[in-house]
């Protein structure tokens, strides 16, 4: 897999993407809620922000738990606190 | 999440239109919240709630009024959510802070308008929030002449109910509000077809009052020396009070406020050599971050919001120990009324909160923030800043609207107002 | 060699230079801050490298102003208020009040103990600011230096207009009437003056005011705004460097401290 600054696990609802944190933090894997980023799916919602090293273990644990994902991408989004535009 | 895009188009939203708005805040938000630093784990929460804030909470109020519930919409820290509660339905409240709404409210309103009221328009009329889809009345307060002309504007197609909030604080205001909450009663019975007995109305206090307490105990970690959460995200769980179900979000906050107890046991700050900034002023309506980004990435940290997005919310609580219906209103109206608002007269109450929150939590200096166009907190402005250095308190005044153009600016003022801090 | 204590102000019109070293008197320099500030942080980090050799070893650098952000070798950034206040009341050499007259905005700064402790800017306009003088100097065909001699022997016609557009308008319906370019320079300064008398009404004047910015040198300038203000304020000659002087005091207390 490329090298991305940010990885993200995308839902089809917001009750997997809470199925999926819970079992994450509980496992001690870093996962964070996010908005979905605009590139990643035109569809608003919640995502979960995780860690490239964490990918291929998030696949396996969703396969073994029959957690629902609809795709884990990655993407050179950057988080800039002096930009100052709000939306 | 397309679940999203059936419900909005169901609601008669202007897709097209809220899909710019849904393209533009994941960056806003990765920005102003992800870009931090050591953020308690249980703002997860309210992450959730702000990643998908036009999903989430919409979906259960859509499946709410599918079984015959009633929405009210509100725009006020005055207007009293335990009548709404009482009689089984939901207070929700209505979006008013963004940019994107403004030339929507342009086309109904003079451009020399306060911007939350021009997007709260712009928000009803473009159909780009739910929310107004979703409430069943509207129930406004004419707490500024802009908003009491601008819901003449508003209700159309939605009944729009008026509260008229007295502007004095004499003995028969007080009685003039719990009669204004007496129509509100009735109007909430009427609509839902639910008696407000005394029973549900003491269950609906209790169930408010916690909330404001647990709103409270967050405000009261924040004077700690170590300041164990940013004024960023406080400043949403403020924002989100207004929206969320009121159980759940006290739930939620006090588990917050339990990891925000071992960090301060633990002397964690997310804030370490940082000038403490008290913000007075005008609320921030989500998604307004504003003033708490350019002052929490120009060496300040926000110890305390003395708005309506901060203690004017949850300060003073309603007087448990009424029997009667009559007397539980009477002391619903109390709490309300106590609250100072610049569109009283004399309201040199507000001075002494702030003074007093100043102090409690040990703020280096007070930034007080007008929107523009805000004519009484504008015209305040100066005799709060005559009382805040009477007290030896540094101050600096600022308006400002929802566009980013002033950024720069206001970063220069800000910047050079904690300069002279240190 | 000696350590070099740097200060650059990069303002919206001008920017300017100032290095302290031991023993020497402060020297100041002056260039148009162009289109582009990170080009201009270029410039005068070449220069200084030409009269200095290296500067990154043995030097502090502040930088301050608007573009103060574009001066990537500065090892601190400082708002122009802290560094007005800082030059301004070394200038002086006592407690002051400092309205500063700049291309973009105005500013007000009281400084007491030597230190800010109040201070205003305009707000998003450029009525009562150098921009203002500019533009009305390029209307009436002159210079900024010219609009100023002719001011002082002219009558001032009243400009009302707030705003800058508006009152290029009103000034170019004066034209149009004929009014002679003496009167209209004056109505012009004067307008700042009164504009920046207005600004600062609300606040605090201690009993020494003085000018700084790109029109500090004006005594004419400085004689009108002290009738308006009711109080004398000073015109400084070396004014347009104080946000540069105070940049490189403040560098030489960083590294002291």
């Amino acid at each position: 897999m490329a090298e991305f600054l940010h990885y993200y696990v995308l839902f089809q609802n917001h009750t997997d993407a809470t199925a999926m944190y819970r079992t994450l933090k509980s496992s001690g894997i870093y996962a964070q809620i996010s908005p979905t980023p605009r590139e990643l799916s035109v569809c608003c919602g919640v995502s979960l922000l995780i860690h490239g090293e964490d990918v291929e273990k998030i696949r396996e644990i969703s396969a073994e738990k029959g957690l629902n994902y609809l795709s884990i991408d990655g993407l050179n989004n950057t988080f800039d606190n002096t930009r100052h535009r709000y939306g | 999440m397309a679940d999203n895009q059936k419900m909005w188009a169901d609601l008669g939203m202007n897709l097209e239109m809220h899909d710019m708005l849904c393209a533009v805040l994941p960056g806003a938000i990765g920005d102003v919240f992800m870009s931090q630093e050591n953020r308690p784990e249980a703002m997860d929460y309210f992450d959730m709630v702000l990643a998908d804030v036009h999903g989430l909470r919409p979906a259960e109020l859509v499946e709410f009024r599918k079984n015959g519930g009633k929405v009210f919409g509100t725009f006020c820290a005055y207007v009293p959510d335990e009548v709404i509660v009482a009689a089984g339905a939901i207070a929700t409240g209505l979006c008013a802070g963004s940019q994107f709404w403004v030339p929507g409210g342009e086309r109904y309103l003079p451009a020399n308008t306060c911007p939350l009221i021009k997007a709260m328009l712009g928000a009803r009329f473009d159909k780009t929030c739910p929310f107004y889809r979703l409430a069943d009345v509207y129930i406004g307060e004419n707490t500024c002449d802009g908003k009491k002309k601008a819901y003449e504007i508003l209700g159309t197609d939605v009944p729009m109910h008026i509260m008229d909030l007295p502007q004095m604080k004499r003995e028969k205001d007080y009685l003039k509000w719990a009669d204004e909450i007496k129509d509100l009663k009735a109007l909430v019975e009427k609509e839902t077809g639910t008696e407000v007995t005394a029973e549900k109305l003491a269950e609906a206090i209790k169930l408010i009052n916690a909330k404001r307490a647990a709103l409270e105990r967050l405000y009261k970690l924040r004077r700690n020396e170590n300041v164990p959460i940013s004024g960023t995200d406080t400043l949403l769980i403020s924002q989100i009070a207004y929206y969320d179900d009121p159980a759940r979000f006290t739930a939620m906050v006090n588990k917050l406020c339990d990891e925000l107890d071992k960090r301060v046991a633990d002397g964690v700050s997310v804030a370490a050599g940082k000038k403490r900034i008290l913000i007075s002023g005008t609320p921030m309506a989500i998604p307004n971050w504003k003033l708490h980004n350019l002052v929490e990435t120009s060496g300040g940290v926000v110890v305390c919001e003395e708005t309506c997005t901060g203690t004017r919310y949850f300060e003073n609580q309603v007087d448990e120990s009424g029997a009667t219906v009559d007397e539980m209103i009477q002391n619903i109206a109390n709490r309300y009324m106590s609250i100072n608002c610049a569109c009283f007269t004399p309201n040199t109450a507000r001075a002494d909160d702030v003074i007093r929150l100043a102090k409690e939590s040990k703020a280096d200096g007070v930034i007080d923030v007008n929107l523009m166009f805000c004519q009484t907190y504008d015209i305040e402005g100066r005799s709060l800043e005559e009382r805040c250095k009477a007290e030896g308190i540094p101050f600096l005044g600022l308006e400002t609207d929802y566009t980013d153009n002033d950024a720069q600016q206001l970063k220069t003022r800000i910047g050079a107002f904690i300069e002279m801090l240190g | 060699m000696a350590k070099k204590y740097i200060g650059i102000d990069i303002g919206s019109t001008a920017s300017k230079v100032c290095v302290l070293e031991e023993g020497c008197e402060p020297v100041f320099e002056v260039l148009p801050t162009g289109w582009n500030s990170k080009i201009t942080a270029g410039i005068i980090k070449e220069d200084l490298e030409k009269r200095y050799g290296g500067i990154e070893e043995d030097s502090q650098i502040v930088a301050t102003g608007y573009g103060r952000i574009s001066v990537e070798y500065a090892d601190h950034v400082i708002t122009e208020i802290s560094c007005h206040g800082r030059g301004g009341y070394e200038m002086i050499g006592r407690d002051c009040t400092i309205i500063d007259i700049g291309g973009q905005d105005t500013k007000y700064i009281n400084v007491v103990g030597g230190r800010p402790v109040d201070f205003l800017m305009n707000d998003k306009c450029a009525a009562g600011t150098g921009k203002f003088i500019e533009v009305m100097a390029n209307r009436l065909g002159l210079t900024i230096e010219e609009l100023f001699e002719l001011a002082e022997i002219g009558n001032p016609i009243s400009i009302s207009s707030l705003c800058t557009v508006f009152a290029e308008s009103e000034v170019i319906n004066y034209m149009g009437e004929g009014r002679s370019r003496e009167d209209l320079a004056a109505g012009v300064i004067d307008s700042v003056a009164l504009k920046v008398a207005t600004l600062v009404q609300r606040k605090e004047l201690q009993d020494t005011v003085i000018i700084t910015g790109g029109f500090s040198n004006n005594e004419f300038f400085a004689g009108l705004l002290s009738k308006k203000l009711n109080k004398t304020a000073i015109a400084m000659p070396l004014g347009r460097y104080a946000g540069a002087y105070g940049a490189a005091l403040l560098a030489k207390e960083k590294s002291n401290k």
